[in-house]
């Protein structure tokens, strides 16, 4: 891989996106077998415990903890904001002294003003060994340099800044997590433990600040989904990207839905997906139980990536049928710094039936592995 | 009248004695002075002041009209540097410099303190230096040092630079003193037919009687007074009065045996 | 071409090639002042350049670090506290860096650096500047640097042994660094790792060295002024330049004096210069006259000599500066090592030339010669036209007469007497140069008196003519006659002499001072530090585990664990120290300046008590009594002084506390070294076998007995002197070539006599007789003189400079042997100089003294 980045002109720059194309890409990509030394697999039969699962899991080489949502300000403008943090752990099982595991850290902070059709995205890198990042183990607390989320009671507290814009947010549960996949896992691919301990809350009472060039508008209302994934070994070399949608509707009721692309462009039959009803109860979609179909499309001017838009969604064993628009089509991340990859990730307006009742939405969309740059990275 | 002193007296701070006492004397263009006397009768002090080198005390000293008192030490010197040629008992060449640039040097200050006006060229500086060098009976020995010259040759040479900005007056202070007879007599000689070839006035300090008779004036001096001027008779024009003497054409100036070059010295 | 250079060529250098002897000399004396100037001042430049040079290329684009002012490192915590930065658009990145010892055998400091590759490219000079890929987050994965892999042909994938404290570590090579950006810092010498593998090797885990920072200019004061108000006080927050004008202003004693002591050569050669010139002078006085009488001006005149002193500046100076380059890495090397021990770790390697400086030291040689012509240029504008006919001697009139100038040289005595006893200026004794300066000149314008008192006496002297004949009171005679000449001639050997006696008494009073003080000082049986620091890193420490094992060895009695810490007192670099006062009371030795037993200060201390060193007392103007703050881990801490301890070990000054108030106040309880104290009836090399063994696996040490160490610091001491001993050597050849100078003028003018005295019938041999008395008689005087001033700069040097300097008392001890011996060479020196003289007199023959001049 390192021979990919020889043209950029600092040296030093190529060093970090060579580290770091490797970390980040192990996020999704199955590392080799040497890397995940020492770490823990995804396996079936892991028991999930609240609040300890909110923490970190550094025997796992991969996590992240995954922030969208709505929101509507007093002044009646709507945003839309991704926080992501990652942990990619470089060294579990060492000979040093300090026994523990070395990580990287990574952040994402994107804000869509939907309103104004404007998008806007920060991204953060630290490490291990010094006290500017990191996960608590036991509890939810993960820090980024000054981008931070905590959990107090049942409460969690987030901020970031980038470029005199920022969130203050609270986030309040107003449903347990939802643990998606079977037996405590979420199979990515087929072999054994190319998996992740994966759960969401899906629907999160969202209040505070949004504050925009240097403006801070209070949260009239909003609503937020947190994913929270580990795991070691979790994609193939096969699998070139995802797509990956979260939904909610007005109805109460969630949906989360996975799609694992192949290189010989067929869908990885361990797609999937998650209902979530409105008393909080879950129910497991499988590869087949769900159809996603794209009406046009979107060439990102930057990447020359070309990116599917105007989904619809088919569950007919649910008798759902919804279709799903991004509030602005440029909502690419092309994260030169931290993670070197492009990837979409954007809000989404979303409208349709269930069960022939019109119901209505709203949605965040990733889609990584379009750009031509992400392509060549694998 | 070119050179009048008047009531001229001449006193050093640091000797306190009076070295001239009230001199008066003129010099007439085309003279040939002798200044006679004893050590320390005021030759050397009067020849001074004639030389434009001292300032009295008291008196004064006009110089072709001009007051000597008056000039600043730069006046003088450049005054000093175009109308006076000087030819000293220990010849006083630069002994770094060859004949020619010896010869050479009073054209050569001379133009360097009136500035590149009056300066000649390299080629026409060089012709004069030669004609004047011919004039003395030198010319062979113009790319030699002083060292490597007799003393007669080095006395010629002395006389060549005192003469050849052509100064209104030579002035000669004991020129054979240092010299034996052969040689003195033939600088003598050479001193009588530049007053009479070419008109130069000469004042010479010397106590040879010898010396003396070469000249057309003989002044004797007695602890700084004149006492007596002879020989006004016998006049510049009339040279042939004088005791007899070979012609200046008879003389051989060329004969003289050049001195070996002495050795690391 | 203009007639003024004409006569320049034919007057002037016409006659420096025809003298050419006289005019090698005084060139030579030129350029080798300026030589050793320009070598000690490039050495002082680039040591201090490659610091600076370190400090940028670490800190990179940063313009400001945060940094500790008491100890290695800081927590890494403040990182967290300076979150809020992040919104004035402050960029920062943490690095840990320690000099460790590269190899398993060597003792080469290679300078260990972990940086966060993570960071900001912006810092470390753009980063690890490097083609290889490599892996730095791998655990034990290094970067060296060119000059490491260059000398000890590391390749990636080759294994390094660094000795850190007391510990060995080894890294993998995954890459290595060229000389740009990171691989440029510290020449090359240069271990770079990631952060956290860094602070695994140091044993410091959430410690950091410092903290850099990229903070936009407008809010530069602001939050300069905020994080000074937020941290601690014991931390630095400067810009990172601030450190290079630390470095400078440690080492500011120390360069300056070396740079005084170069100058003395050229002071020296300034001499010979005016010597020069006026010989030139007032053997030309004639031809002068007859220049002057032909019509040449006094401004003309002075402007050949001006030139003639031009010519000497130049060839000198440019000579000098070709030479100076030659010496230059030779009195980089010389100093390296006391810069090393005192002051900083650097690889120094070669010079830098900066052109710059080149100017300067040759500027300096133009100017210094100008300035000594000026009175003989002045001189030869007062020569009349009339001294063209006169006989003139070849005496200088310009000096007037001797009484006057003694008149002169006392008002100088008063003078530097007065400047003797000045406070020093920002720290440099200024007015101790003043007045061995004013010392010297007060000499020589008393020389002349004395000269001719002395000569005229010797010329009447029957026991001079009964013990070396008629020649010697001839030799006599003639100096006297000549007393200017002879004058000039005696101030200059004068002027080398005193130099050579002043700095040896100076060197010999150190040595025995410092011998005097490690006797009494070093009163423990046995010396330990870590192997690091055994093997050239001086901030190598002990765990301080070591000190149990070692105190649990039977033989032990006591072993007292010292740390020494640099910190910043009000500024100024200096050191705080943490010693077991349990045990330095009961065996130990501490010799203060009231003369008072360890007992004695020890009764009187309270609970934060401290001593202070003398260096201390002096440079910072502290005294018993007085209460002073230092800069902790934890704060200032309040300490009253006790007692001043006589310590020459450093010129930075020590502050000792007890070290349980040490360990109350700094993190890091490590140690510089431990003194060991056996039972009376212990056997020193079992008992060192033994405390290895306490130790062995634990720690790697290094020990030495009390001899052994005595041997060391002797060691230390005579490198730290072996460039005064160089600069002193040069001055002595400068004067020495100013005697011969002198002497070669002087039998040049006496040539006249010889020629009159063959002519009586003297033989070759009585003349040679006489100018070797002359030399003899010259080298005698020179020698009595310059063992009287030499008296009087010693004590000057060693009460005044030394002193203001470096706060040392010194004793004063004579080096009688030295002297002895330096008295003969300085006769013999003077006898060789009068070898060329003697044969040109010998060669004499009357007949062309009369003819030519």
């Amino acid at each position: 891989m390192s021979n990919k980045n020889r043209k950029t002109n600092q040296s030093n720059q190529a060093l970090l996106l060579l580290l770091l194309v490797v970390a980040f890409i192990n996020l999704w990509i199955a590392p080799t077998l040497a890397e995940t030394k020492g770490y823990r697999q995804a396996l079936p039969g892991y028991k999930y415990q609240f609040p300890r699962d909110h923490g970190s899991h550094e025997d796992f080489k991969t996590e992240w903890w995954y922030y969208t949502g709505h929101m509507q300000t007093e002044s009646n403008k709507k945003y839309g904001y991704e926080l992501t943090f990652f942990r990619h752990g470089i060294e579990h099982d060492s000979s040093l002294k300090n026994k523990q595991a070395r990580n990287v850290y990574l952040a994402h902070f994107a804000l869509t003003d939907e309103s104004a059709g404007k998008f806007q995205y920060f991204e953060k890198m630290s490490r291990s060994g010094l006290p500017v990042a990191g996960a608590e183990s036991d509890v939810l607390a993960v820090h980024n340099q000054g981008w931070t989320v905590e959990q107090f009671g049942d409460k969690f507290v987030l901020r970031a800044d980038g470029d005199g814009s920022g969130i203050r947010l609270m986030l309040s549960a107003a449903k347990p997590p939802v643990i998606h996949g079977k037996d405590g896992v979420s199979q990515k691919a087929s072999c054994k433990g190319c998996a992740s301990h994966y759960y969401s809350m899906t629907r999160l009472k969202t209040e505070g600040t949004v504050i925009i060039a240097g403006k801070r508008e209070k949260i009239k209302s909003g609503w937020s989904w947190m994913d929270h994934e580990f795991g070691s070994n979790q994609l193939t070399e096969e699998q070139i990207g995802w797509d990956w949608y979260s939904i909610q509707l007005d109805n109460n009721t969630e949906l989360m839905l996975y799609v694992m692309r192949r290189r010989d462009g067929s869908i990885d039959k361990n797609s999937s997906g998650t209902i979530i009803g409105a008393d909080g109860s879950s129910t497991h979609l499988t590869r087949d139980q769900f159809q996603i179909k794209s009406a046009s499309k979107w060439a990102s001017p930057r990447s020359k990536g070309v990116y599917p838009m105007d989904w619809s969604v088919d569950i007919p064993t649910q008798n759902i049928k919804l279709t799903i628009k991004a509030t602005s089509q440029d909502q690419e991340l092309m994260t030169k710094r931290s993670t070197g990859v492009t990837y979409w990730e954007g809000s989404a307006k979303v409208s349709g039936a269930v069960a022939g009742k019109p119901v209505k939405g709203q949605g965040y969309v990733e889609m990584t592995g379009y750009s031509e740059i992400f392509k060549k990275k694998i | 009248m070119k050179l009048e002193l008047h009531g001229v007296s001449k006193k050093y701070s640091d000797h306190n004695v009076e070295a001239l006492k009230e001199v008066n004397l003129g010099i007439e263009a085309g003279d040939f002075i002798a200044i006679c006397g004893p050590s320390g009768c005021g030759k050397s002090t009067l020849l001074n002041i004639i030389g434009l080198i001292d300032k009295p005390s008291l008196g004064t000293v006009s110089f072709g009209g001009a007051d000597i008192n008056a000039l600043t030490d730069e006046g003088l010197t450049r005054l000093r540097g175009q109308r006076v040629g000087f030819v000293f008992q220990f010849f006083n060449l630069l002994s770094t410099l060859t004949v020619e640039e010896n010869v050479a040097l009073p054209l050569e200050i001379a133009s360097s303190n009136k500035g590149h006006a009056a300066s000649m060229t390299e080629g026409d500086l060089r012709k004069k230096v030669m004609e004047t060098l011919e004039r003395v009976g030198i010319a062979k020995r113009a790319s030699f040092y002083p060292s490597q010259l007799s003393g007669g040759e080095m006395q010629r040479a002395a006389i060549a630079r005192a003469v050849i900005h052509s100064p209104e007056i030579l002035v000669a202070d004991e020129p054979t003193g240092n010299l034996d007879s052969e040689s003195g007599k033939v600088v003598l000689e050479l001193l009588k037919q530049l007053n009479e070839r070419d008109g130069q006035t000469i004042i010479m300090a010397t106590h040879s009687a010898e010396a003396s008779g070469y000249a057309g004036r003989v002044i004797v001096m007695i602890d700084g007074k004149i006492v007596s001027e002879a020989g006004s008779g016998i006049g510049a024009s009339s040279s042939e009065n004088v005791k007899p003497s070979p012609s200046a054409d008879n003389v051989d100036l060329e004969s003289r045996d050049v001195k070996p070059v002495s050795g690391d010295v | 071409m203009n007639f003024q250079f004409k006569l320049f060529l034919s007057f002037i250098v016409r006659d420096l090639l025809k003298n050419w002897v006289r005019t090698s000399i005084t060139i030579g004396g030129i350029a080798l002042g300026v030589s050793v100037f320009l070598a000690i001042t490039l050495a002082n430049e680039t040591a201090l350049k490659k610091f600076r040079e370190t400090v940028d290329t670490i800190s990179g684009k940063a313009n400001m670090e945060i940094r500790s002012q008491s100890g290695k490192y800081i927590p890494a915590n403040y990182l967290k506290e300076l979150d809020w930065l992040e919104g004035l658009g402050v960029r920062m990145a943490p690095m840990i860096q320690e000099t460790v010892v590269f190899g398993s055998e060597g003792e080469e400091p290679a300078q260990l650096v972990g940086i966060d590759i993570l960071a900001d490219p912006d810092f470390f000079a753009g980063g690890v500047g490097t083609n290889e890929s490599y892996d730095m987050f791998a655990p034990g994965a290094a970067l060296v640097g060119w000059k490491l892999a260059e000398t000890h042909h590391l390749k990636p994938g080759s294994t390094i042994e660094l000795f850190v404290n007391d510990r060995t570590t080894s890294f993998k090579v995954s890459g290595i660094l060229d000389k740009k950006g990171l691989g440029g810092a510290f020449s090359g010498n240069v271990v770079a790792t990631d952060i956290e593998n860094a602070q695994a090797a140091l044993n410091s885990e959430g410690k950091v060295s410092e903290i850099e920072l990229i903070v936009p200019e407008p809010v530069f004061d602001q939050v300069q002024e905020e994080l000074r108000a937020a941290l601690p006080p014991s931390v630095i927050v400067d810009r990172p330049e601030a450190r290079g004008s630390t470095v400078e202003k440690m080492t500011r004693s120390f360069q300056y004096n070396l740079t005084a002591l170069a100058f003395i050569a050229l002071i020296v050669g300034m001499f010979l210069i005016y010597n020069t010139i006026t010989i030139s002078v007032v053997r030309r006085r004639s031809e002068i006259g007859t220049l002057r009488a032909l019509g040449l001006s006094r401004k003309q005149v002075s402007g050949l000599f001006l030139s003639e002193a031009a010519v000497f500046g130049v060839v000198g100076s440019a000579l000098g500066v070709v030479a100076g380059l030659g010496f230059a890495d030779g009195a980089l090397a010389a100093i390296a090592g006391t810069m090393e021990h005192f002051y900083f770790q650097h690889p120094f390697g070669s010079t830098e030339v900066e052109p710059l400086t080149l100017l300067k030291a040759f500027g300096v040689g133009f100017v210094i010669t100008v300035l000594a012509a000026i009175a003989p240029v002045w001189e030869s504008t007062t020569v009349q036209p009339a001294e063209a006919v006169r006989r003139s001697s070849y005496e200088s009139k310009v000096l007037g007469s001797a009484g006057k100038l003694s008149l002169i040289g006392v008002a100088f005595f008063v003078l530097g007497a007065g400047a003797a006893q000045a406070p020093p200026l920002y720290g440099f004794p200024f007015f101790g140069y003043v007045a061995a300066l004013f010392t010297i000149l007060g000499t020589a314008f008393c020389t002349p008196l004395l000269v001719r008192v002395i000569f005229s006496a010797l010329g009447k002297s029957r026991l001079l003519k009964r013990l070396f004949g008629m020649e010697a009171l001839l030799a006599a005679r003639s100096l006297y006659g000549a007393s200017g000449r002879t004058s000039l001639a005696v101030a200059s050997l004068m002027i080398g002499i005193s130099m050579m006696i002043s700095l040896a008494i100076m060197i010999s009073s150190f040595r025995s001072t410092v011998v005097a003080w490690v006797d009494q000082t070093l009163q423990a049986d046995l010396w330990i530090q870590s192997a690091s620091r055994a093997r050239g890193s001086r901030q190598g420490r002990l765990d301080e585990s070591v000190l149990k094992r070692v105190t649990s060895v039977p033989s032990v009695i006591a072993a007292d664990g010292f740390v020494e810490q640099r910190m910043m007192y009000k500024g100024d670099p200096s050191i705080v120290a943490g010693g077991d006062f349990d045990i330095l009371e009961k065996y130990g030795s501490l010799r203060v300046t009231t003369g008072e037993t360890p007992a004695q200060v020890f009764a009187k201390m309270g609970p934060n008590s401290c001593f202070i060193s003398e260096a201390f007392a002096i440079r910072k103007g502290v005294n018993i009594g007085d209460s002073i703050e230092i800069p902790s881990d934890k704060g200032m801490i309040p300490l009253k002084v006790s007692a001043i301890y006589y310590d020459y070990s450093s010129d930075l000054g020590h502050v000792v506390i007890d070290r349980s108030l040490y360990k109350q106040f700094f993190t890091d309880h490590s140690l510089t070294s431990i003194a060991v104290y056996l039972k009376p009836e212990a056997d020193l090399e079992e008992s060192r076998k033994a405390v290895i063994d306490a130790v062995k696996g634990h720690s790697l040490i290094a020990m030495r007995s009390t001899r052994e160490l005595r041997t060391e610091a002797m060691r230390v001491f005579d490198r730290t002197f072996a460039v005064t001993y160089a600069l002193h050597t040069i001055a002595v050849a400068v004067a020495l070539l100013s005697v011969m100078n002198a002497l070669l003028a002087l039998s040049f003018e006496s040539r006249r006599d010889f020629g009159i005295l063959r002519y009586l019938g003297a033989q070759r041999i009585q003349i040679q007789k006489i100018v070797y008395g002359q030399s003899f008689l010259l080298g005698c005087m020179g020698n009595v003189t310059g063992l009287a001033v030499g008296a009087v700069l010693s004590f000057l040097l060693v009460n005044v400079i030394n002193r203001q300097s470096f706060g040392w008392t010194v004793q004063l001890q004579v080096p009688w042997e030295f002297i002895l011996q330096s008295t003969l060479l300085v006769l013999a020196a003077a006898l060789v100089a009068g070898y060329i003289p003697a044969r040109q007199a010998a060669k004499t023959l009357a007949p062309e003294v009369v003819r030519d001049e």
